[in-house]
């Protein structure tokens, strides 16, 4: 897209690559302080059990142990990112396998495993709670004693008439569609860094996605002034939803304070299978209809969505689960009932999608069974519903900018989709079946619900006198590229060049107020903040400029980096030499910009019907899979993938494409590869060898298309794509596997065994093709 | 803190030494891509590890009285690169190519794909299809036997604790003879076998008639075994597809897959039998091009 900017819009390198190429970055593990002890965890190893006692002496006595905690030492107040239901260390019983008992700090990694060894937990066994449905009946036993049927939350809404649309229906399917917990993988494990000054304020590190938001729930836990932690956010290896919250964080704290020393923690990556918080796993019945034009009639859902031991943020992950896929489509009709259901089992979170994946799967199928039904093609039915810009949805959502048109139409273009389908038919050896699908999706920049009080973002540009520019967001960069954008935007304000502009890292005590990397809201949010401080910042240098002047400000204006006069533009100051200007009226101090974005037309939705506008803008995509099925093996090669993501205006369209491809690859491993298996609770494939992420050479080509209206709301009109891409890439896989060999996968992962299996309900005819209204 | 010994043995006389030194619970270590992991993990703790990799009786691909010699201590990567091994038996180059990654493939010895004995071994089925024969070396002297045989158990070889594998000889008689290997596996690279299957075998050029057959599999049972039933069908049998998938159901049937959280013991089998098929192929493939 052609534009006249300067710096926004172009392909800009990661402002922070090159530290992380030559090693120089500091991720979490590589904080060291004088005098730190390192810490390990000791984790329950049974499901579900009531801790009788714990005896740590053996423990303590042990040379070159300094500090050993158990619940007693810590506030033993419950508390949590939404439902308070989480301790430090557990209390009463233990719910999951990997529940936090004790903890130990030793001189070295050595004695503090040797030290677990030591500590004897008695343990009364219970039995364990795992299935969902069974959980959910009135006889079940319950992972907390005062949540009765083990529903931690439930959402009923309807809007329109669901049955009437049913009723009508010229066509309508009912599946069950089942998605497992599936982990980040960030490559960096979670850690932290803990140390207390005399005066009792702490201080942390620990790479994570908004230390503002850390430090109000670790306030919570220790039971102590916000404003006495200091939370600063390390170099971040990768995050996906999976470091918001991490119990780390607060066992770190209470064992430095133990040991009067600062201590470290790493996580193993055993751990990070076992006790942080993957995917939510869903089984979701849903029945969607069309009416003879290819219309959507309706669409009732019934969601079972497990939350494990503890909920964390999976209540907002279950409710997006609910609500978000029905407003891609002009959809009226609707009725949705959803569960949050707690089992002794690892307690899950959010990643990247937070529960939209899992809807689009089921939803991005259902869409292609439906075209199937009335005669027409995945990218005619798409069309047909597809949201329009300035349409408000079924749920209230204003959506200001919307191409999802555009996208289905390019990423079928750019295919052929429509011709080349296969529809089923092999290739010449017979058993090798080639196959394309489609699948689009929506997603929000920023949700209203994440923080109760308040939405939008804050920053501050400073300006020194040398025209050095710094950027304060404690909005957090996770290696997705915040601060490259943030840096762009206030280049683009200040007419100077990016490398003139630095972006600081987030740290409580000096960063604005920030609500964090969740949502794909930052580069919008974010973004809005640091553009508002950036014009501050301007305004007053441009003020001081006149002054200089002796002319009224509005005389004056920015161009290329220079102050010039509007009316004798041959009269400039460059940027630097305007900077000291406005410093000197200082009396030396850099000029300070303010940026306080608050969000306008957004609502906190109504919390029985979930009605409200949430977002100041959506961002949507359409994607599209090749793939070979091999149907001896039944393996699943994918060959090529087309993303055309409207993005509103990309800032960074390097940066955009980098998620795209990132998303793609995290869905092809969520479609055909990964799942956390259990056994009666117990991981059974806590590492890389036996939980399989896609490598380079699984991963096809991927070809984005960036579509890019300029939103209203946005800063110069972007919205997001962070999450959006992995969006409707479950469901592009399956639509494509489908389109191959004419079996509709309802369980992910679609593994080999699977599709044969698939393949021989088929062959015996069993595998239900329509079904009546 | 757990303190381990080296010692780096500059001859397999010093590594005799070492071992009656040091007694049963000395380790072995050549690439370490598997000992390392099994010490990590708590499997075992030696008193000591002995380093062989700069033995050069253990080093080496070079022909050999009779066949083609392969050290014990020779990387993957170089068994993958070799134009002997590549000219002669490309079926154990395969093979070789498709354990782990590049960078374990540059550490990790086939002396130690063999001796760590799992089912998985992706060097274990071809080398048992090209009749390789062990030669070991113990406070006896030298014994040669063949592979066929040498495993004993998951995880267990028929090596005494103070025995020495030096290598393998391929046999010359198998030189040049049409081969296969494949490997199924999750995902494209940097994965375990879920199966495996080899396949050596001779053939008239002219009727495809098969002169001698091996075939052997892998993760088919606690062992890497030979297909016996499947590869006697095959002997003297016109090689065809109809053959091929008929092997592939004898050899499906004779195997001793079983279920673990990786796949069931049914897929397994089912993937037995079409491995197995499209190995003969290839291998048929392969001796009519090098008619042709």
């Amino acid at each position: 897209m052609s534009n006249a900017y300067q710096v926004v819009g172009k392909r800009a390198p990661l402002v922070d690559s090159i530290d992380k190429v030559v090693g120089s970055a500091r991720f979490g593990a590589d904080i060291k302080l004088p005098g730190m002890l390192e810490g390990k965890i000791l984790r329950s190893p049974h499901p579900h059990a009531r801790i009788r006692y714990v005896d740590t002496a053996a423990a303590e006595a042990l040379p070159g142990v300094l500090g050993v905690i158990t619940a007693a030492d810590t506030p033993m107040v419950r508390y949590g990112t939404i439902i308070p239901d989480q301790t430090i260390l557990a209390t009463d019983k233990v719910r999951y396998i990997g529940d936090e008992v004790a903890a130990v700090a030793a001189v070295d990694l050595e004695t503090a495993e040797a030290a677990l060894r030591l500590i004897k937990v008695d343990y009364e066994l219970l039995p364990p709670v795992l299935d969902m449905e069974a959980a959910m009946r009135d006889d079940s036993l319950r992972v907390h004693n005062d949540v009765p049927n083990n529903i931690a939350d439930h959402i009923h809404f309807e809007r329109g008439d669901p049955d009437g649309g049913r009723r009508d229906a010229y066509a309508c399917f009912t599946r069950r569609f089942t998605t497992p917990a599936v982990h980040q993988c960030y490559l960096e494990p979670n850690s932290c860094v803990a140390t207390w000054s005399e005066n009792g304020s702490l201080t942390l590190w620990a790479p994570n996605q908004g230390p503002f938001a850390a430090r109000l729930v670790l306030a919570r836990a220790l039971v102590m002034p916000e404003d006495k932690i200091r939370f600063i956010q390390t170099f971040t290896g990768g995050a996906f939803g999976g470091k918001t919250w991490q119990q780390v964080w607060p066992i770190t704290a209470v064992l430095a304070r133990k040991a009067g020393r600062p201590v470290r923690i790493v996580l193993t990556r055993q751990e990070e299978f076992e006790a942080t918080l993957p995917r939510v796993p869903m089984i979701i019945d849903l029945s969607m209809g069309v009416y003879r034009d290819g219309r959507l009639a309706f669409k009732e859902t019934r969601i079972m969505s497990g939350n494990g031991a503890y909920s964390i943020s999976a209540p907002a992950v279950h409710y997006v689960a609910a609500t978000r896929y029905d407003s891609l489509y002009r959809l009226g009709n609707i009725r949705c009932t959803a569960d949050l259901v707690y089992t002794n089992t690892v307690p899950t979170g959010m990643f990247r999608g937070f529960g939209n994946p899992q809807m689009h799967f089921a939803g991005e199928s259902m869409m292609d069974m439906l075209a199937e039904a009335v005669g027409i093609d995945p990218v005619e039915i798409r069309r047909r519903n597809a949201a329009l810009p300035g349409d408000t949805s079924a749920h209230g959502w204003y959506l200001g900018s919307c191409a999802v048109q555009e996208t289905i139409e390019k990423a079928a273009e750019a295919t052929d989709l429509v011709n080349r389908r296969r529809g089923g038919r092999p290739l010449a050896d017979g058993k090798t079946f080639w196959g394309i699908g489609m699948a689009s999706c929506i997603h929000v920049a920023g949700n209203r619900t994440i923080y109760k009080p308040y939405d939008g973002s804050n920053a501050r540009v400073q300006v020194s006198g040398d025209g050095s520019v710094v950027v304060y967001s404690g909005e957090a960069d996770l290696g997705q590229g915040c601060r490259t954008v943030f840096a762009q935007i206030a280049a683009e304000v200040l007419g100077v060049p990016m490398d003139a502009v630095t972006v600081a890292a987030a740290d409580t005590d000096f960063s604005p107020f920030a609500i964090g990397t969740v949502a794909s809201r930052v580069t919008t949010l974010g973004g809005l903040a640091v553009d508002l401080a950036a014009k501050d910042a301007r305004d007053k240098i441009l003020a001081a400029a006149a002054e200089n002047w002796g002319v009224p400000a509005q005389a004056l204006d920015m161009e290329n980096g220079s102050v010039i006069s509007r009316s004798h533009p041959e009269r400039r100051l460059s940027f630097p030499v305007a900077a000291e200007i406005a410093s000197d009226a200082l009396g030396g101090k850099p000029v300070i910009g303010v940026g306080e974005y608050r969000t306008e037309g957004v609502v906190l939705p109504d919390p029985q019907t979930k009605y409200g506008n949430i977002a100041i803008a959506y961002s949507f995509g359409t994607q599209v899979a090749e793939v070979l099925v091999d149907t001896e093996t039944g393996r699943v090669r994918v060959l090529r993938f087309v993303a055309a993501h409207d993005v509103g205006r990309a800032i960074n369209p390097l940066g955009v494409e980098g998620q795209i491809e990132g998303g793609i690859a995290q869905g092809i491993g969520y479609a055909l590869l990964e799942e956390i298996k259990m056994d009666r609770g117990r991981v059974l494939n806590p590492d890389f060898l036996d939980y399989r992420i896609p490598t380079s050479v699984d991963i096809p080509p991927i070809e984005s298309i960036l579509v890019e209206p300029d939103d209203p709301n946005g800063p110069f009109g972007a919205k997001s794509v962070g999450e959006t891409a992995v969006v409707p890439t479950v469901a592009a896989v399956a639509n494509a596997i489908y389109d191959a060999i004419g079996v509709r996968l309802t369980d992910l992962p679609m593994t080999p065994d699977r599709i044969l299996a698939a393949l021989r309900e088929k062959r015996a005819g069993s595998q239900p093709s329509s079904s009546g209204a | 803190m757990v303190r381990i010994e080296y010692v780096e043995a500059a001859s397999s006389d010093e590594v005799l030494a070492a071992l009656s030194q040091w007694g049963p619970d000395a380790r072995l270590i050549a690439g370490g891509t598997d000992v390392l992991m099994d010490i990590r993990r708590g499997k075992y703790t030696p008193p000591v590890l002995i380093g062989i990799t700069e033995i050069p009786e253990l080093q080496g691909i070079r022909p050999t009285e009779g066949g083609l010699w392969i050290g014990a201590v020779t990387t993957h990567h170089a068994v993958t690169m070799s134009p002997l091994v590549l000219e002669r038996y490309p079926v154990l180059a395969s093979a070789s190519g498709k354990v782990g990654s590049h960078q374990i493939r540059n550490v990790a010895t086939i002396g130690g794909n063999i001796c760590n004995a799992v089912p998985c071994a992706d060097t274990a089925p071809a080398l048992l299809a090209l009749d390789a024969q062990a030669h070991v070396l113990g406070p006896e002297g030298k014994r040669v036997l063949p592979l066929d045989g040498f495993f004993a158990g998951p995880g267990r070889s028929v090596l005494a604790r103070n025995e020495l594998l030096l290598g393998f000889v391929l046999p010359d008689r198998l030189a040049g003879a049409g081969g296969s290997y494949h490997k199924h596996s999750w995902r494209e690279a940097l994965d375990i076998q879920m199966c495996g299957a080899a396949v050596v075998l001779t053939a008239d050029p002219g009727d495809c008639r098969c002169l001698e057959a091996r075939i052997a599999l892998g993760t088919a049972g606690p062992v890497p075994r030979r297909a016996d039933a499947a590869e006697a069908a095959l002997k003297g049998a016109v090689v065809n597809e109809e053959l091929a998938s008929e092997l592939g159901r004898i050899a499906a049937a004779e195997a001793r897959p079983r279920t673990s959280a990786r796949a069931t013991e049914e897929y397994r089998r089912e993937m037995i039998e079409v491995l197995v098929k499209r190995a003969i192929l290839d291998a048929l493939a392969h001796i009519k091009g090098a008619r042709s």
